[in-house]
């Protein structure tokens, strides 16, 4: 499973794109990081992908097939998106919320479960750790573990790419690292993972490809240390920072950026 | 060596149950394994084939056939009580309010009787073996026939109020959205409107152009409110709710004005005084007619519900994120609100409008029984019927000569309590 956007343009306007030529791919057991100041077109870029917004111009493909002549039937066969705000109209129970991930799914005509959902939803459930919240309706859970639901729900669609609209977005900063954390498991564990993010510092934690979109219409694409660089988050927000490295006791090395007080550049305001 | 052997008998010994390879396979696969209170009861719950039974999901399937089963209960009672009772008192025709009472057996009997009738009428498969000289002999016979007749209708309406009132809670998203919002009941106003002006008092018995003129503006209008709210919506999404609701209360209001001139201003007393009757549906109509047509409407906007009944759990999602899901949001919503809007129509038509009903009924549904959408219809064919059963025979206990109270005044003083305590829960509840 990879997906490649080459040369393409996002926006609502043809005459004025956002963004005019993102190039980036992503891949089963990678993490792809999408970062850039706000109103860069990040979440417009996302909308074209899953083909709720058009594509002005270049080509999204998933497996060489062009993925913008796709119905949303069978996007949301190979993908699942995790949208940045959900909301709750009613307090449906974790279980049933999870459940909904498979209605599409189900062989029944109906959107029956059947037992193989039952079970897909189970292990789901069990592998983002809120087997113990099943029965509690999901007004009532905090938002870390709203978090959780949502990954369970994208889950028991059974997709290849996972693509999330800022998964850390209004999380305290324990339940950020645990979101973090699984979306490292979720890579790990096969699936191709594309996470629109403010922190620059998840794309070290996740080890990364960073797509980091500029102010000035152009964009970077490489894996995390050799876009993340001072020179390069100068041009996409303004303002500088060091990186950090260091060693943590499991030898995992860990790069962080540290922003520096008193130095924005013009640009920034 | 020898001690801890013994603690292992000894402990296995003490084990009540004991589970066998076979059954631990069972339990992997998700099969039911008898357990508990609710075990018989699962089973119940089971061959009524609500959800495959599952572990995940087996608390659910329990409490939700122990429910199903109390409402029954609840609702037979309430069925034997209504026709036991108000047998006689229901006899409009004859102005005859005598409160006899029948006991549950004559009941039967009688239900018997009429069932076995109507069904050797409509089949034609064996001769009607009771004549009215031995149907005299059955006590309550025409009494209570007459009353089965209104029940019956009751309870079809009862159950198309409350799920036209939880398919637009659902689609608006919004708990207190009511399912005349489109505006369908001026329609069927209209229609009685016409039928009183066009053939006065001779409109109470033209039972087929009744039906045909209020099913037929209420269509219209439903009509008329999707087609303005594609034209007017923007591009991009067809059918707006806001521009739909928008349309539907201008029409409403509209169409009130013009009813409401015509009885006051165009019309006789006597005219004014059978619109009044017909509006308000004072008499529930029994004829085969009224029969026919509602078995239609409920056919028509029961059946997709039925097949629906998962897949509506898509409509408390956002468009997109349903869409995400791979569903087809907008159509499952047209659905929604097409089913909703028959169903309305035709309660409307055949009890009169009980907005109550479809307010609060989709509510305690929730409630007690979950906001999973089969659950929640389950809830509402539960709950729906035995509360409008409740107002029914509380309408019918209060005896005027000639006419009586209109049942969506009664039901909206019974049931105004009931919506104080659950609004004030549920509240509590979103905050």
């Amino acid at each position: 499973m990879k997906l490649i956007a080459r040369d393409v343009a996002v926006g609502y306007n043809a005459d004025k794109p956002i963004q005019r030529f993102v190039n980036f791919s992503v891949q089963s057991g990678e993490v792809c990081c999408i970062l850039g100041p706000n109103g860069c077109g990040k979440t417009t870029l996302v909308k074209s992908i899953l083909g709720i917004n058009p594509l002005l111009s270049g080509s999204i493909t998933l497996d060489g097939s062009d993925i913008t002549q796709w119905s949303a039937a069978r996007i949301s066969q190979d993908v699942a998106y995790v949208a940045q705000r959900h909301s709750q109209p009613f307090p449906f129970e974790v279980k049933d919320v999870v459940m909904l991930g498979r209605l599409a799914k189900t062989k029944s005509a109906s959107g029956r479960p059947t037992r193989r959902d039952y079970n897909i939803v189970e292990n789901a459930l069990k592998e983002m750790g809120i087997w113990h919240l099943r029965d509690v309706p999901y007004v009532d859970i905090s938002g870390g573990e709203l978090q959780m639901v949502m990954f369970a729900r994208a889950l028991a669609q059974e997709p290849n790419l996972l693509i999330m609209d800022e998964p850390t977005a209004a999380l305290d900063y324990g339940n950020a690292v645990r979101v973090i954390e699984k979306v490292r498991e979720m890579a790990k564990a096969g699936y191709a993972v594309m996470m629109i993010t403010h922190n620059p510092d998840h794309a070290f934690m996740t080890g990364a490809n960073v797509a980091l979109f500029m102010r000035n219409r152009n964009m970077v694409f490489g894996s995390a240390y050799e876009v993340i660089t001072r020179a390069n988050i100068q041009d996409a927000y303004g303002v500088n920072v060091k990186l950090v490295e260091f060693v943590h006791d499991n030898d995992e090395v860990m790069r962080m950026c540290a922003p520096e007080f008193g130095g924005h550049s013009e640009k920034g305001n | 060596m020898a001690s801890s052997n013994k603690a292992q008998r000894a402990s296995s010994h003490n084990c009540t149950v004991q589970y066998t390879a076979r059954d631990v396979a069972r339990l992997r696969n998700g099969a039911a394994i008898p357990s508990g209170v609710g075990s018989g009861l699962g089973l119940f719950g089971k061959s009524l084939s609500l959800a495959q039974t599952n572990q995940l999901y087996r608390s659910e399937h329990d409490a939700l056939a122990m429910r199903v089963f109390a409402s029954v209960l609840i609702l037979l009672l309430l069925v034997f009580v209504s026709l036991g009772f108000m047998g006689a008192a229901g006899d409009t025709y004859t102005y005859s309010y005598r409160y006899q009472v029948y006991n549950p057996i004559e009941v039967a009997g009688a239900l018997y009787e009429y069932a076995y009738n109507s069904l050797a009428q409509l089949t034609h498969l064996w001769s009607v073996h009771t004549n009215d000289w031995i149907l005299e002999n059955v006590p309550g016979y025409w009494a209570i026939q007459q009353r089965a007749g209104v029940v019956g209708i009751t309870l079809l309406c009862a159950v198309l109020l409350s799920i036209s009132g939880m398919l637009y809670q659902n689609t608006f998203k919004n708990p207190i959205a009511g399912p005349g919002m489109l505006g369908v009941g001026s329609g069927v106003s209209l229609g009685l409107m016409l039928m009183v002006y066009l053939f006065g008092a001779n409109a109470a018995n033209m039972l087929g152009m009744r039906y045909a003129l209020c099913y037929g503006f209420g269509a219209a209008i439903l009509l008329f409110v999707l087609l303005a709210g594609r034209k007017l919506s923007g591009r991009g999404k067809p059918f707006d709710l806001v521009t739909m609701l928008l349309v539907g209360s201008i029409v409403s209001q509209l169409l009130g004005f013009v009813v409401s001139y015509v009885t006051l201003f165009l019309m006789s007393d006597e005219d004014y005084l059978s619109f009044y009757t017909l509006s308000q549906m004072l008499v529930v109509d029994t004829s085969a007619v009224s029969w026919l047509a509602l078995g239609i409407a409920c056919v028509v906007s029961l059946v997709p519900v039925f097949f629906l009944r998962y897949k509506f759990n898509a409509l408390a999602l956002a468009p997109e994120e349903a869409r995400m899901l791979g569903l087809n949001y907008g159509g499952l919503r047209a659905v929604a609100l097409l089913c909703g809007s028959v169903m309305i129509l035709a309660a409307q038509v055949h009890v009169g409008m009980v907005s109550l009903v479809s307010l609060i009924v989709p509510f305690l549904a929730r409630s007690l029984f979950g906001c999973e959408s089969s659950r929640q219809l389950i809830g509402n064919l539960c709950i729906g019927p035995i509360l409008l059963l409740v107002c029914r025979d509380i309408t019918d206990l209060i005896p005027f000569i000639g006419d009586g109270l209109a049942i969506g005044s009664v039901a909206s003083v019974v049931m105004l309590p009931l919506f104080v305590i659950v609004m004030a829960r549920q509240m509590r509840g979103w905050e």
